[in-house]
């Protein structure tokens, strides 16, 4: 059910610009954020969760594909290994450039301000919705129990 | 030893916007049936394009403004990772570490006066989830249903710093963010159905220590009776451990309402690993000064700069410029019928006193808001009109106003059928007080003995002939001159 929902596609609504500002710019110091937002917590940050000079872990390993959602045979558990320690030595190269000046990119395409208007516009008939559920009782989709939390 | 407790916290607003954040379903899901309010946009659905909804960074702004922001040049929306089934994408649209709204604040007063300055970290913008049923088949089996109809509509998330003390200065601070959304009219602010959430982080530590204790934090509070009621109980919990030394792991506790104590949640394993990343289908928001400005300009005056000009312009005193503030839609009901005033603004301190007593006491009474009160604001301003003219007592005033609640009839309408208009005819005036005194001779001789109180034994006399509509300044004044001459 690929929607034909081209209404909703951009209106350019604003300047565009070829670069984005820095994050300086912003006035975001890096003491605003707080605990649960902070880089120094956040196991993706560099640094943080990972080590990055050296190789991952079986345990960085099956961390990863947990929270992916996968399940790995030993096999494949090592062989990621392997692979995904590849990747970061790779990063690990580019990161020895001095990039102080270089804003970060956080967007690969030169366009800001791309907003709709807030109409309303009809949604999909439900039976349309549910298509893809696997499963369904009435109008809703049917899942195995989730934990109140 | 004494511990003072560090509160922050964190509000969720849902937005009253026409349309879900990043696509064009209808927002209001509340009354829709399930799942019809649904695309393959905020179904998550592969190949799809979110785009931002424009009123919703609109007011985002507003409220950062209201709160004494700072805006930053530019923001940006980031992807927050996590499985759960309310999450249709597997991940929440949010902002990470350019959101639109940061280093605010907002100032309570206390009930002793002082007043205490409350930062604000941040305001952003994020999707709200869809909502999940749990139940139990016939079978015996859980399971739970999902609709997603409120899976992204707009929710703004207001963060405090750690700058609260008490659970008081708690329930003040959210009552106060919650009127200033309500008078920019970005939410409802309704904690009940869920349309302003607040989460607290909560610790504690010795009176004079600086650094911070073990952050709680508590969630599933759904009233501001409840927030306050959850804290003091964390604080006495935590105290009780501290004091018998043991130590505060951090976690998250859930507030039980009806057991009024908080319980352990289990921790979801990784669950703070987000993995943030910015939103790559969503393009930076440049805010430039002016729209800050066409934002700045379309603001309504907020309820602190009300009830200073309601002291300073109207001369109304601290305790009437608070209540009518206290909620917009009685500030704008006092406005328009001070509007509608013959005497200009010299007919405030009236109204206000209709208002706070009358027209609220009858608002308690039958439960209602003060839009779906039977006397509009012209109405109530027609009623002080008959007052001042000195058509109407304003003990008569008030059953005229009772007459008007009940059926809905104008002032003028109600005195004029009933014959209710005040007596301000020397001369009928005159007629009762002679025949009151004609019917009353002990009373007479006692005035002229000395006995100042038969005046008024005769002065309702002459009240209760007239049932109630002599003019009481007038017969009080013609009794005297009466008593007096002859
Ligand atoms: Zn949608």
């Amino acid at each position: 059910m690929a929607g034909d929902n081209k209404g909703d596609r951009a209106k350019q609504n604003g300047r565009t610009s070829s670069t984005i500002p820095p994050r300086a710019a912003a006035g975001v110091s890096d003491g605003l954020l707080d605990e649960g937002y902070a880089w120094t917590d956040a196991p993706h940050r560099p640094g943080a969760g990972y080590t990055w000079s050296m190789s991952l872990t079986r345990d960085d390993v099956l961390h990863v594909a947990r929270l992916a959602r996968l399940g790995l045979t030993d096999e494949e558990v090592e062989r990621m290994q392997g692979q995904l320690s590849l990747i970061l030595e790779q990063f690990e190269t580019l990161r020895r450039l001095d990039t102080e000046q270089v804003p970060p990119t956080f967007q690969v395409f030169a366009t800001t301000n791309v907003f709709r208007d807030d109409e309303p516009r009809p949604s999909f008939p439900v039976d349309d919705v549910l298509q893809n559920a696997p499963l369904r009782e009435g109008d809703y989709l049917r899942v195995r129990a989730v934990l109140e939390e | 030893m004494r511990y003072e407790a560090v509160i922050g916290l964190e509000v969720h607003a849902q937005l009253v916007t026409k349309t879900k954040m990043f696509c064009s379903c209808s927002a209001a899901y509340a009354d829709a049936p399930p799942n019809s309010t649904v695309c393959p946009i905020c179904l998550g659905m592969p190949g799809t394009l979110p785009v931002a909804n424009k009123r919703a960074i609109d007011f985002t702004i507003m409220t950062g403004l209201a709160l004494g922001c700072t805006i930053p040049e530019w923001a940006k929306f980031d992807r927050k990772n996590y499985p759960y089934p309310d999450l249709m994408k597997g991940y929440q649209i949010s902002q990470y570490d350019a959101p639109l709204c940061i280093n605010g604040a907002l100032t309570i007063s206390l009930p002793d006066g002082t007043r205490r300055r409350i930062g604000i970290t941040r305001v952003h913008l994020e999707e709200d989830t869809a909502r999940l049923l749990h139940r139990v088949d016939a079978s015996g089996e859980a399971h739970s249903l999902i609709d997603v109809n409120r899976a992204g509509t707009p929710l703004m998330e207001i963060v405090s710093e750690p700058d609260l003390r008490t659970p008081e200065e708690a329930k003040l601070y959210l009552q106060k963010l919650r009127r200033i959304l309500r008078y920019l009219g970005v939410s409802s602010g309704n904690m009940e159905e869920g349309s302003f959430r607040c989460d607290a982080n909560i610790s504690l530590r010795p009176v004079g220590e600086t650094a911070f204790g073990a952050k709680v934090e508590i969630k599933n509070m759904n009233s501001f009776a409840s927030v306050e009621r959850a804290l003091e109980y964390e604080i006495a919990r935590q105290t009780d451990l501290l004091e018998r030394g043991e130590r505060i792991p951090q976690e998250t506790r859930g507030w039980v309402e009806d057991k009024g104590y908080t319980v352990g949640q289990r921790s979801k394993e990784h669950a703070h690993d987000y993995r943030y990343f910015p939103e790559p289908d969503l393009p930076p928001v440049v805010i430039d000064r002016a729209w800050v400005e066409r934002l700045r300009a379309q603001m309504p005056e907020l309820p602190d700069e009300k009830e200073q000009r309601y002291r300073t312009v109207l001369g109304l005193s601290d305790y009437d410029a608070k209540q009518l503030v206290a909620d917009r839609r009685t500030a704008e009901y006092f406005e328009q019928a001070l509007a509608a005033s013959s005497a200009g603004n010299g007919r405030a301190k009236a109204l206000a006193n209709w208002i706070i007593n009358d027209v609220n006491s009858v608002l308690n009474a039958r439960g209602i808001e003060i839009d779906a009160f039977p006397v509009r604001p012209e109405g109530l301003n027609e009623l002080l009109d008959l007052v001042d003219s000195g058509a109407l007592s304003v003990k008569i005033a008030r059953d005229v106003f009772a007459r008007m609640v009940e059926t809905g009839r104008s002032a003028t309408a109600i005195v004029e059928e009933q014959g209710l208009r005040q007596i301000s005819d020397d001369t009928i005036v005159l007629q009762a007080i002679d025949a009151a005194m004609a019917e009353n001779p002990k009373a007479v001789e006692d005035f002229r003995a000395g006995k100042t109180a038969a005046l008024d034994f005769l002065f309702g006399k002459v009240m209760k002939a007239t049932r109630g509509k002599a003019n009481p300044q007038l017969t009080r004044r013609l009794l005297s001159e009466k008593l007096g001459s002859s």
